[in-house]
């Protein structure tokens, strides 16, 4: 199941302190999904990862270059929220152009033992196109102005 | 070069003070003439000589402060005289009956933001653009990770919130003045149709905001504490102050959220204690506050309550606003 059926379940686990109310999430989400999907689920719930591809640090500045805001200003958000994807997240809303999500349809299994471990194979350039790509969600019209900016 | 000591408004004792007509805005120390923005606890003090402000604030300000106050009112837009200073009260879209403070002395402007907000709220008069030379603006959420989401938006998370929970009794809390009344207001106009219970003290403040013409749905007063584990399916709105001690202790069958802007923050959220956080907030957020600074077309900007330092180097570096610190 999607990316986005993922990021649901995570809201719901956020949204109570209850753990019967988190076993019955739980359930409900492990009954409607492939194993290989929930194998994923679990592996990132129980707090393990992969070989980082891409580093918090290499986001924040990535980010600051691609919409302008200085490092300084993405170092003091952090200091408020404590985790940098959520500072990106965060500052994304702000940024966002389209509603149009482009990898909320993608499997966790495809995400995590594709897509993101691809980007370790692209050059400097594709690879913040295409994290740019996944920031800004995808609208034709601003393509080749983008693309303009990776080269 | 201009000095701190030709400045129209300064800080006295931590509020604003014109000297010149000899009168505080907000002053959190009894005085002799107190301007007053809006009837938040934070922003007035018991025991002034007289208070002078909108005639919706005085109105709440006499049911917090008590009905034997000395208080004078004047309307939106109204000019009046202090000791030939000219101010009037604009809309700041914060609560019913929330002003901006604008000074005239000698050709120069001088605004004060009190708390405001941009957002949609049919509880209160929407902000009004006022041009202004001095700005003195309030930036409690002045960083770009604040960006609120439509008002309707997140009526509608807490009406879903509320029907995927049928077998419990919801707990929203929220302040008494200004946040209940604009909840109510929104998730009215949502899919929930169950009913809503609120505490005395927002009961109070629902009463006042009808009798001064504000449409808020009607709530059911909560009289009895030990009766809240049977309204399942029910929403109830109570002051923050509640969601500490003892009080939540005494249900089973609850669960609880915190309607703030704080509640954007993951951190903050999860620290809070409560199940779930309702990102909503009667302040502007970032862009909201480049947004008044920018139309105010103030050449020179102070900022007032909350955490400036970042919001004023980004302005310095980025914008080109000149932001200055107020002298005492």
């Amino acid at each position: 199941m999607s990316l986005k059926k993922f990021s649901e379940l995570f809201v719901d686990l956020d949204s109570s302190n209850s753990t019967n109310n988190k076993i019955e999430v739980l359930k409900n989400y492990f009954l409607s999904n492939d194993p290989i999907d929930n194998s994923w689920a679990i592996y990132l719930l129980t707090g393990k990862s992969n070989k980082r591809f891409i580093s918090g640090r290499y986001l924040k500045n990535l980010f600051s270059q691609i919409y302008e805001y200085p490092e300084w200003l993405i170092d003091t958000c952090y200091l408020k929220v404590g985790d940098s994807a959520e500072v990106i997240t965060l500052l994304l809303k702000n940024k966002s152009t389209s509603r149009k999500k482009i990898l909320s349809n993608i499997s966790l299994n495809e995400l995590l033992s594709k897509t993101i471990p691809d980007l370790s194979k692209l050059n400097e350039e594709e690879k913040n196109f295409k994290i740019f790509i996944f920031f800004h969600g995808f609208k034709h019209n601003l393509y080749f102005k983008i693309r303009l900016k990776f080269q | 070069l201009r000095t701190k000591q030709e400045d129209l408004i300064k800080y006295n004792d931590g509020s604003l003070y014109c000297e010149l007509a000899d009168v505080w805005i907000d002053p959190s120390k009894p005085v002799k003439k107190a301007l007053i923005t809006h009837a938040h606890f934070d922003h007035f003090t018991f025991g002034c000589e007289e208070y002078i402000s909108t005639k919706e604030t005085a109105i709440l300000l006499k049911e917090r402060v008590g009905d034997n106050i000395k208080i004078k009112t004047f309307e939106y837009g109204e000019e009046f005289k202090i000791k030939g200073i000219n101010i009037s009260f604009h809309p700041s879209g914060h609560i019913l009956g929330s002003c901006q403070i604008r000074f005239i002395f000698a050709e120069e402007k001088w605004l004060i933001s009190g708390d405001f907000k941009l957002q949609k709220d049919e509880t209160c008069k929407q902000y009004e653009i006022v041009k202004t030379d001095y700005l003195i603006s309030e930036c409690t959420f002045g960083l770009p990770i604040f960006k609120w989401d439509e008002s309707n938006k997140i009526a509608n998370d807490i009406s879903k919130w509320i029907t995927n929970s049928p077998e419990k009794t919801s707990l929203l809390f929220c302040y008494s003045l200004g946040k209940a009344q604009r909840l109510l207001n929104e998730i009215s106009q949502t899919n929930y149709k169950g009913n809503i219970y609120s505490h005395g003290s927002i009961h109070k403040m629902n009463n006042i905001y009808r009798e001064l013409g504000i449409d808020i749905k009607d709530t059911i007063k909560i009289e009895n504490k030990k009766k809240i584990d049977e309204l399942k399916g029910s929403l109830i709105l109570l002051p923050p102050s509640l969601s500490k001690g003892s009080y939540l202790k005494n249900f089973k069958n609850i669960q609880t959220a915190f309607a703030s802007g704080w509640m954007s923050i993951r951190a903050l959220r999860k620290r809070s204690g409560y199940d779930k956080g309702f990102a909503i907030s009667d302040h502007a957020d970032w862009d909201g506050i480049l947004e008044v600074l920018k139309k105010s077309e103030a050449k020179n900007v102070f900022f007032h309550h909350g955490d400036s330092e970042a919001l004023s180097k980004y302005l310095v570096e980025k914008e080109s606003i000149n932001v200055l610190f107020l002298g005492q």
